[in-house]
């Protein structure tokens, strides 16, 4: 029933599996509606929603006026009224004129009424570097988004997680930032069922086993950090343990402190700038419940504070394999 | 008694002065009558009193600045009960959610890792009495560790693990042993021939390079036991690589550092890369994937001996298959073309789990192990 | 009692002599485009007729506008004796909310801002839950969380404002679109200030109801003031319904102090058929009071001008039109306001003596279900509070 078809030797990329959640949760609940610029008959800018406008007609997948204040805050309205919206947002760097909204209106109407209303809705963020984007085009805005309560955040970096987190993400009953990993849309692919279930929310996945080194990331930059782990295995023997948090709020402390236990080292990754940045939480929440495990400083490995340079960002500004391995190594070296 | 106290009638508001009373002590108020004009500096107003009842005392003089929160002036009220409801009751909080973890109290100034604190903590050792060799003076596991040899007490990390280890080889594996001896004219003449080579690439080529490099070509001769167990699928696991732990006797105990890929390491490549693993072994800059993925173990006690040691029942470094002991080269009676003389020697003894390898398997390894001793370029020529 | 307009610091006085006395718009209401019924008399003068609303009706929505008006008179005092910690006072604004609020039926859903007490009141909401809120007790439905007048019940179909002045109204407009897309006949309502409308929201909503012509009115309460900003601050504009013309939204203004105008054009846009869309309605009307109760309106705006208003009280001329219909009388009236009083005393002693909230539910209604941070967090409080006791 999925519009996306996946061909049959390569399976579904990271774009289709989000359609194809989209898709099966508006069949699956008539209340589920998608909203943004574009969204209809073209199928949203980078085409994820191509198809379901002709589906489900106008009155579920609605063309709105170019303004993304407007976008989320009138999804709040419907969500308030008991519909289900997914808005989209073009690219997350244009998320900011929306922020009051999400933060302080959707994040916030539960306990601001008492527990009377709430704002169940999906709020899609396309983001991450690495497409030549420049700096509107290429943000990670994760971290204004964490401070505070009311707003789950998920961000999958697999085709299965695109399509069951965005299945988990509708049906959850709080509102919850989708972060959608551009670079990964068409570049990457596997094969799954589609079998409508939903992901777990707050469950993080150990994507390598090692025993020397925690790398805690998420999003498309933890390839890079494979890539550093499988060229220190060859040429150091480091066993580099990798965690793909996959929920940012609430994220999984367990499965952290297990590893950081095993390995008493960690370096945190994310392509957001450093300071501040969710590293610097993980490195605090770690250190406060695992201080006596720590053989080292837990080091971050992020963006500098500035924004994403548009020639020559995704080699210098973004992290990359040869980064993150120099900060695998300065943590193995240290001597404690 | 009521106390009226001066409210921040402003958002913000931390004193204000007074104007005016509108009321006198004795007076009788009522309930939001105005009672006083103040001054803040947002605004000018009139202060209406927040009960009825008699006007008992004005704690204040008109000019006076009055800090918000405090008494303002005094009421004799009706009913002097159930003035300010008070917050609901604190009840029990539940031990449910995580605590951080229990730190334990150190004295100040002592630079060390978390860990380090953490296992100096569980060998009831005071840091401060520890003087830290690592960068700023930080306090490092080998300081603690030397601290305990001295103190002949807690035993270091390292000697809990190899005594881990070791009590799991005995008790488990079928520890076998065979004890032989080769005449050794073939090692030292090699090692005589190849050193200046050696010494002119600022190599030292150490008796111990020739014999691992020998004993790593037996072993891809006879890949069972170039071997790990699987104790839960009761089997060997056979490896290509001959990864050769090197036993190393050092301050915190025995190491055994792994040497990767002997086989395919020339001489000379096999005498750099074992002297860099004593080195760092000495100054214990050995990492945990240096001691990673051993294959087979060889331990030569040549440097420590004085006596004559004839033989000894090496324990195997489980979860590998084998273990070769070698003695130091010695001269001592042999018999050569049906001789007796004084001439080198190597004794030897090799450890197997007889549960995987047998008595045959071994004494074909054996063979070869002696006639690559006795010709050792056979190594140096073999693929 | 203490008065809210005399003090002795920052009147405004007046820099050009030659300045005539402000009249009070009102006053040339047909001339001004304003939509009107009666005049400060009561008189049926306006070019709308009498919508003869029914006795019972009427008398209930002039005994709101009343108790409104008590409510703040009292509220403001509680503030000034430290009672009650914040006050938004809402005097003279009866009209504008009681009027729209009657034009409306109990399903309908109201947006309210924080000047609009009555919307509670003339949906059945009991007194005591008012003075609950502004007490920040326990026991009221937003647990004590928000500040005194930011009301809201979805028992009574009324959602909570969000603080954020004007940020509500593309809520609204979202909500009413729900309801277009579900295929109700639910009908909606927001009352916002004329300083929204500068704010971007007021463009997204406007913008959105163009497009997808929701049943919605929104009601720009024009009251004079954005605090201290004048209307000729805020905008360059008119009038603030003429806003409408530019996103293809219906638009008129009415007398916001004229009860029985803002009843009639709010009713007729409620009732609009299901494609005619929003309308926007800008009620004329004033801000007697402070801005809230931390202001000091004489820095800024001339006692005459406040007089000249004062004139057009929305309680008297709707008094007035009740009495010439025989409905009203002065025995009548001063019952009523010692009833006020007498409940309003009542309702305040009641919720003084409620508890206040106890500080762990804080951390309750953040998510449906907790998460384990704010679990460790509430129990690091619960720990905290055991420390102390």
């Amino acid at each position: 029933m999925n519009i996306a078809t996946a061909t049959a030797d390569t399976g579904t990329t990271v774009l289709e599996a989000i359609k194809a959640g989209m898709s099966d949760a508006m069949d699956a609940d008539s209340d589920v509606i998608l909203m943004g610029e574009d969204v209809g008959l073209a199928g949203g800018i980078f085409r994820t929603s191509t198809g379901l406008h002709q589906r489900f007609g106008s009155k579920r997948v609605i063309d709105t006026p170019l303004d993304e204040k407007g976008i989320v805050a009138h999804g709040i309205g419907l969500a308030l009224y008991g519909l289900k919206p997914i808005v989209e947002i073009q690219f997350s760097g244009f998320i900011h004129d929306a922020f009051e909204h999400i933060m302080f209106c959707a994040a916030r109407y539960r306990w601001a009424s008492g527990g009377q209303y709430s704002c169940p809705m999906v709020i899609r963020a396309p983001s991450f570097g690495g497409i030549k984007g420049g700096f509107w085009h290429s943000q990670s805005v994760e971290a204004y988004f964490v401070h505070h309560g009311g707003m789950k955040i998920l961000c999958p970096s697999t085709p299965e997680d695109a399509y069951r987190m965005m299945l988990a993400a509708v049906q959850d009953p709080d509102p919850v930032l989708l972060i959608e990993p551009v670079p990964l849309y068409r570049s990457m692919s596997a094969k799954f069922e589609m079998d409508g279930k939903a992901a777990t929310i707050g469950e993080a996945k150990v994507t390598r086993t090692g025993s020397d080194v925690t790398v805690v990331t998420y999003g498309p930059i933890q390839y890079e950090v494979e890539k550093a782990a499988e060229e220190l295995a060859t040429t150091k023997g480091y066993d580099v343990e990798i965690i793909d948090l996959r929920t940012l709020i609430p994220y999984d402390m367990d499965t952290i402190l297990a590893s950081v236990k095993k390995t008493g080292r960690v370096i945190t990754v994310h392509e957001a700038p450093l300071s501040m940045g969710f590293g610097a939480e993980l490195a605090a929440v770690i250190q406060e419940k695992a201080f006596g495990y720590l053989h080292t400083p837990i080091q971050r490995v992020a963006a500098p504070d500035v924004p994403y340079h548009f020639s020559i960002g995704d080699e210098y500004y973004r992290p990359n394999a040869r980064r993150i391995r120099l900060a695998i190594e300065r943590t193995m070296e240290f001597e404690f | 008694m009521y106390e009226f106290i001066l409210p921040d009638i402003g958002e913000g508001i931390s004193e204000a002065l007074l104007i005016n009373w509108t009321v006198n002590p004795g007076d009788q108020v009522a309930e939001d009558q105005e009672v006083a004009t103040i001054s803040t500096d947002k605004v000018d107003v009139e202060l209406p009193s927040p009960r009825a009842g008699t006007v008992s005392e004005l704690c204040w003089k008109p000019g006076d600045t009055v800090q918000v929160g405090s008494v303002f002036m005094r009421i004799e009220t009706a009913d002097d009960s159930a003035e300010t409801p008070t917050p609901a009751k604190v009840k029990k909080p539940k031990p449910k959610a995580a605590t951080p973890e229990k730190v334990e109290k150190k004295p100040g100034n002592i630079i060390a890792a978390p860990s380090t604190r953490k296992l100096a903590a569980e060998q009831n050792i005071d840091l401060s009495s520890v003087s830290g060799s690592g960068p700023e003076g930080r306090v490092l596991r080998r300081d603690i560790a030397t601290t305990t040899e001295t103190k002949s007490e807690a035993p270091s990390g390292v000697r809990i693990a190899m005594a881990e280890r070791m009590a799991h080889s005995v008790h488990t594996l079928a520890h076998t042993t065979m004890n032989f001896e080769v005449h050794a004219d073939g090692l030292l003449a090699l090692q005589k021939r190849l050193s200046p080579a050696a010494n002119a690439q600022d190599l030292k080529l150490s008796m111990s390079v020739i014999i691992a490099k020998c004993v790593a070509t037996a072993l891809t001769r006879h890949p069972r036991f170039n071997a790990t167990i699987d104790e839960e699928a009761v089997g060997l696991v056979l490896h290509n690589a001959v990864n050769m732990g090197l036993a190393l006797a050092s301050d915190r105990g025995l190491t055994v550092p792994v040497l990767r890929d002997v086989q395919a390491l020339t001489l000379f490549a096999l005498a750099r890369h074992l002297g860099d693993t004593v080195n760092k072994g000495r100054d214990n800059q050995l990492q945990p994937a240096d001691f990673r993925d051993g294959t087979f173990t060889l331990t030569n006690t040549g440097g420590l001996e004085t006596a004559d040691f004839l033989s000894t029942r090496p324990v195997i470094n489980a979860p590998q298959a084998a273990i070769l002991w070698v003695s130091r080269i010695k001269t001592r009676p042999r018999v050569v073309n049906e001789q007796l003389e004084a001439g080198p020697v190597i004794n030897c003894s090799l450890s197997f789990d007889h549960r995987f390898l047998d008595g045959a398997e071994g004494v074909a390894f054996i063979n070869d192990i002696a006639e690559l001793f006795e010709i050792p370029e056979q190594a140096l020529a073999s693929e | 009692m203490p008065s809210r307009t005399p003090t002795t610091k920052g009147r405004k006085t007046k820099t050009r002599e030659q300045e005539k006395l402000p009249v009070c718009p009102l006053q040339n209401a047909a001339a001004n485009n304003i939509r009107q019924v009666m005049d400060a008399e009561g008189k049926l003068t306006g070019d709308l007729p009498d919508p003869d609303i029914p006795p019972e009706k009427l008398l209930h929505m002039y005994e709101t506008m009343v108790m409104v008006r008590a409510i703040d008179d009292r509220g403001w005092l509680l503030q000034r004796s430290g009672r009650v910690e914040f006050w938004i006072p809402h005097c003279g604004l009866e009209a504008v909310h009681n009027g729209a609020t009657l034009a409306y039926e109990d399903p309908d859903w109201i947006f309210m801002g924080y000047r609009h007490p009555g919307v509670m009141l003339m949906r059945g909401v009991p007194l005591v839950q008012l003075f609950a809120q502004f007490f920040g007790r326990a026991d009221e439905p937003f647990k004590g969380r928000r500040l005194p007048t930011l009301m809201g019940d979805r028992r009574y179909n009324i959602v909570p404002m969000t603080t954020q002045v004007g940020s509500y109204i593309p809520h609204v407009c979202g909500a009413a679109m729900g309801a277009l897309i579900k295929g109700h006949d639910t009908k909606f309502l927001a009352i916002f200030g004329d300083g929204s409308s500068s704010r971007g929201e007021f463009h997204s909503g406007m913008n959105f109801a163009g497009v997808h012509k929701p049943p919605v009115v929104f009601i720009c309460e024009n009251n004079g003031w954005a605090i201290s900003t004048p209307q000729s601050l805020q905008t360059g504009s008119a009038t603030f319904a003429e806003k409408g013309d530019a996103y293809g939204v219906r638009n008129l203004v009415v007398d916001g102090n004229d009860a029985l105008a803002v009843y009639s054009v709010v009713k007729e846009a409620r009732d609009l058929g299901p494609d005619e869309g929003a309308t926007l309605i800008e009620a004329m009307t004033y801000r007697m009071g402070y801005h809230t109760s931390s202001d000091n309106p004489d820095l800024y705006r001339e006692q005459a001008e406040v007089d000249a208003w004062a004139a057009w009280d929305p309680l008297i001329r709707l008094r007035k039109y009740m009495e010439r219909k025989k409905l009203w009388n002065k025995k009548k009236e001063d019952a009523l306001w010692a009833r006020c009083k007498e409940e309003i005393s009542a309702a305040i002693k009641e919720a003084e003596a409620m508890d206040f909230p106890h500080p762990s539910t804080m951390f309750d209604d953040t998510f449906e279900e907790m998460t384990w941070m704010l679990e460790e967090q509430k129990a690091a409080l619960l720990a905290d509070l055991e420390d102390l006791s």
